[in-house]
């Protein structure tokens, strides 16, 4: 398995007891691409969109993003 | 969506292909079968079929057989013309009409084949995927049976001529035929083109889809 960023969305969602569709609606983030995202399948993710989801989870971008190294 | 959906051009060339895809399929299908009910129902007290076949020929033309001294023309240094044509012979010969027959079958399964990857290409247009590797695939698919076909039919049509030009006599003195060989430089460079071309739609997929799953 090669080295993958491995996304916390759901973690930090189920720590702040929020849902995808409340996060969806304060950072204004379409539901479909939030759940790409929390699915692992994104290929990218934009600084803006890092900003706005750490700022709706109170969040550093090192609790949402992991490094999941080569086993 | 893309804009290639909304394009009403988009539209008119799918139904266009539609047709022509039923088409081809139709003729596939009845010509083998006419030419086999012509084959059997062919009888001795008629000369001729009826039917023209297509024979890509290659011809000599001996203008002194024509006229007495070609050389008083001025500009005329050769009085033998050569070149190449389709000539359309009227003959009573089942082994020509097979041939024949056998060298539309193979044209028409590549051409029906292309027209169906074409067909789905703007299928996958109207759904608006534009860049999507299954098009790129079909663009190189076309590319490549392009190629084949460029290559493939004129030895097709060289050994087929042969066998045809051998069974038939043209009695006209002065004109000779002989089977042509003539490979379509256009065709293969145009292969060549799309499968390049498919290429850079397979990068514009890449690209795509990276943009695609960037949140």
């Amino acid at each position: 398995m090669p080295t993958t960023i491995k996304v916390n969305l759901d973690l930090l969602l189920v720590q702040r007891k929020m849902s995808l569709t409340e996060l969806s609606d304060q950072v204004g983030i379409t539901l479909a691409n939030l759940s790409i995202l929390k699915r692992g399948k994104a290929r990218a993710i934009r600084f803006s969109t890092l900003v706005a989801i750490c700022e709706a989870l109170e969040c550093e971008p090192g609790d949402l993003l992991q490094l999941d190294r080569e086993t | 969506m893309s804009t290639a959906a909304h394009n009403p051009l988009t539209r008119v060339v799918k139904r266009s292909l539609d047709i022509f895809r039923v088409l081809a399929i139709t003729g596939l299908i009845a010509w083998p079968l006419l030419a086999l009910f012509m084959s059997i129902g062919h009888h001795s007290e008629e000369e001729t079929w009826g039917v023209d076949i297509g024979v890509f020929s290659g011809f000599f033309i001996d203008l002194t057989a024509f006229t007495a001294d070609v050389t008083d023309s001025p500009g005329v240094r050769d009085p033998m013309i050569s070149g190449k044509a389709v000539l359309n012979i009227d003959t009573s010969s089942p082994r020509a009409l097979y041939l024949f027959t056998a060298i539309l079958e193979v044209g028409g399964i590549a051409g029906l084949y292309v027209l169906i990857q074409l067909r789905a290409l703007f299928t996958s247009l109207l759904g608006g995927i534009s860049f999507a590797p299954e098009n790129s695939g079909r663009i190189r698919k076309i590319g490549f049976v392009v190629i084949a076909w460029a290559v493939i039919n004129p030895i097709l049509q060289y050994i087929g001529g042969r066998a045809i030009l051998a069974e038939y006599s043209l009695n006209i003195p002065g004109i000779q035929l002989i089977p042509a060989f003539d490979v379509n430089g256009m065709a293969i460079f145009i292969g060549v083109a799309m499968i390049v071309l498919a290429g850079v739609l397979k990068e514009a997929a890449r690209m795509h889809e990276v943009q695609t799953l960037t949140i």
